[in-house]
């Protein structure tokens, strides 16, 4: 953290960035979770914002998607696991448990 | 014995079949079991696929003809043409079913005629075989619709189209489904041009007045049937995405998993999977009055299969599987159901392998004889292979003899065999088993993708290399007992979830049979059959280096992973150390 590096004297910080980032991040949604896409997207994904540092799981509780419903999450092609931080620019693709083959 | 299964002997130079008492020592053994065994047991390793040596061998499963929900898949197995080694490839549909209830655990062919095509008829009063010249190249919907005519509207059939009569090594071996069309396929390693090669056009089964095989104890058999059929429904792979979407449900996961190959094998996405996709392929089938939901086999609850009709409303394909879309689709650049659908229609009218000739499609396309993404173009090439076309002979023989044809260098076949629809660069596990099975690249014979990408019986990074091995070793063994036991491999989404579905599975063997099998001992059983089926690959000539992937797969980085298949060659020969 770069508060722990600041000499504690006044006028010798750097500037702190703000607290609250905005990432924008594309989430795609498959099969049964396409119905909670909003109005207004392609049918498969679209844009949300969330404040830097957000995790998968706190994603899908902003988007309004019941947490027990994403079985299968990747971001950016990656399985993760719903506690992983997220960076700007990411693309979460959220899947209810599903096979084939 | 009452009740005691049997199995033919059907001598094609002879041409005489022969019934016999189910050898004591293979009582244990339905479907790849069976067939695996006879091939390794009867078969001359070196001998020519094609030669009248080699035997043919169809087996339905220990629980075929009963109750028992999804039961009824048939096994056949042969030398294949394709790999030089041993194969089984199985298939849903009537057949097996069929077999049970005549009580007939296999049909065992061998030698070869003189001339003619012909036809074996297994009905009431035992199976003969009939001379049928008339059927002599022809199209598996009109062989079906004179089979019919001649012997009941109500019969099973097993048969070959004009690809396996031609012998070519992508030819499959077709089973009638519960609507009666050529549509189900033990597609795998030329097993029809074994058929042809045998005269043998057809195997119809008229089971007329027979009764499902008797149960040792039918109380019990009803009530593991019972919570077997239970906790496939409750599973929600098998009792919710595949009844809906069907196997192409996987086609948009596997590509955000960027393990989607695109354009023989060049990238892990395809741009235009959305055309192509689960979700897609469902709307459209259900805007033309198809039907996304459908049995492939009677009595199925987990119901996977299609029916998708053309524009106009007319029949192209039932089981509009994920392979196939991939294979014809992705795989060529094609992102149109439509083109994929009647290339489908044209593999169930010749008699060819979906996934093979899509492969040796995308070879084609990639050493420039028609663009990637011309589904015109692919159309007019899979029509040469009946026309024989010099491109339709290589086509029809596969994406090895495609692409040393073509002169190419990028050629994804392991054992002489196309890779199916996962790219190992991005699913390890998958390419451990591609490398390694006896079958050659088959992607049913370990199923990696379930821990690699699906989260089902646990989790595994895809990306890693460590403990795909292990993973491939357990999933290939665990395979062949339920291949064994002529069950669909859907089963397994259930059992590596709940341990009932195996507890039950087991049950009702034991009901059926009037057994004490148990779990471990069915598993103990597919390492038998593993262990015989790398027997024979040795006897024909296989070593270490054929259990491999092609080298691009380890020096060409794919997108958008950059990675290599880097699982070391030695970690690759332990998968059998059991």
């Amino acid at each position: 953290m770069q508060l722990s590096s600041c000499s504690g004297v006044i006028g010798e910080c750097p500037a702190l960035p703000s607290r609250v980032l905005t990432m924008k991040i594309t989430v795609r949604l498959f099969t049964t979770l396409t119905h909670y896409l909003p109005p207004g997207s392609d049918g498969t994904s679209f844009q949300a914002e969330i404040e830097d540092g957000a995790t998968v799981h706190e994603l899908i509780a902003r988007v309004g998607i019941p947490a027990h419903l994403p079985h299968i999450v990747m971001v950016n092609a990656r399985r993760v696991s719903l506690g992983n931080a997220l960076k700007d620019g990411d693309t979460v693709s959220l899947f209810p448990p599903l096979g084939g083959g | 014995m009452v009740g005691m299964e049997r199995v033919y002997r059907v001598d094609m130079t002879g041409l005489s079949v022969r019934e016999e008492e189910l050898p004591r020592e293979l009582l244990e053994f339905g479907g790849r079991g069976f067939t695996s065994s006879i091939v390794s047991q009867e078969v001359p390793a070196k001998c020519d696929a094609l030669s009248a040596d080699n035997r043919i061998v169809f087996a339905c499963g220990l629980l075929a003809g009963t109750q028992a929900s999804t039961s009824g898949r048939i096994s056949v197995g042969t030398k294949s043409p394709l790999t030089g080694g041993i194969k089984e490839s199985n298939a849903g549909g009537t057949a097996g079913h069929a077999m049970g209830r005549r009580g007939i655990r296999g049909i065992i062919v061998h030698g070869k005629p003189k001339e003619g095509t012909h036809v074996l008829i297994v009905d009431a009063k035992g199976a003969r075989l009939e001379r049928r010249d008339d059927l002599r190249l022809a199209k598996s919907y009109s062989a079906v619709g004179k089979l019919r005519d001649s012997y009941g509207s109500g019969v099973s059939v097993i048969l070959i189209g004009p690809a396996g009569e031609k012998s070519m090594r992508a030819a499959s071996v077709i089973i009638t489904d519960v609507e009666g069309r050529p549509t189900r396929h033990c597609g795998r390693g030329g097993t029809g041009a074994v058929m042809g090669s045998k005269g043998l056009k057809a195997i119809v089964l008229d089971t007329t007045g027979a009764t499902p095989p008797p149960l040792r104890n039918p109380g019990t058999f009803k009530e593991h049937a019972r919570v077997f059929a239970k906790t496939l429904m409750d599973h929600p792979v098998s009792g919710q995405a595949l009844p809906v979407y069907g196997t192409n449900v996987l086609a948009n996961i596997i590509n955000e998993a960027g393990a989607y190959p695109t354009r023989n094998f060049t990238s892990g996405v395809f741009e235009g999977t959305g055309k192509i996709s689960g979700e897609t392929m469902h709307d459209i089938i259900v805007k033309r009055g198809g039907k996304p939901t459908h049995v492939c086999q009677p009595g199925c609850v987990i119901r996977c299969s299609n029916i998708y009709l053309d524009e106009h409303g007319a029949h192209l394909a039932s089981g509009l599987e994920y392979e196939s879309i991939w294979a014809n689709g992705a795989n060529c650049g094609i992102d149109d159901l439509d083109v994929i659908a009647r290339l489908d229609h044209l593999y169930d009218e010749l008699g060819l392998d979906s996934i093979e000739t899509g492969v040796a499609m995308g070879v084609a396309m990639h050493a420039g004889v028609i663009p990637f993404g011309d589904g015109e173009g692919a159309i007019r090439l899979v029509e040469g292979i009946m026309e024989g076309t010099d491109i339709g002979n290589a086509l029809g023989h596969g994406a090895k003899v495609t692409g040393a044809y073509l002169r190419s260098d990028h050629i994804p076949v392991v054992k002489g065999q196309g890779l199916p629809a996962y790219d190992p660069r991005a699913i390890k596990g998958m390419g451990v088993t591609f490398a390694t099975s006896p079958m050659g690249a088959d992607h049913t014979a370990g199923y990696a993708v379930v821990t690699n990408i699906l989260e089902c019986g646990g989790s595994l990074d895809p990306l890693q290399a460590e403990g795909q091995v292990d993973l491939s070793r357990k999933l290939q063994i665990a395979t062949a007992a339920i291949d064994n036991v002529g069950m669909c491999l859907f089963i397994a989404f259930a059992a590596l979830d709940n341990p009932d579905t195996l507890k039950s599975l087991v049950g009702m063997i034991n009901a059926r049979h009037g057994w004490e099998m148990t779990v471990e001992g069915l598993m103990e059983l597919g390492k038998e059959i593993l262990r015989g089926e790398r027997r024979f690959n040795g006897e024909a000539g296989f070593t270490a280096a054929d259990d491999r992937l092609p080298k691009f797969f380890s020096r060409e980085k794919i997108l958008p992973h950059n990675q290599t298949f880097d699982i070391p060659d030695e970690e690759l020969d332990r998968v059998f150390n059991f």
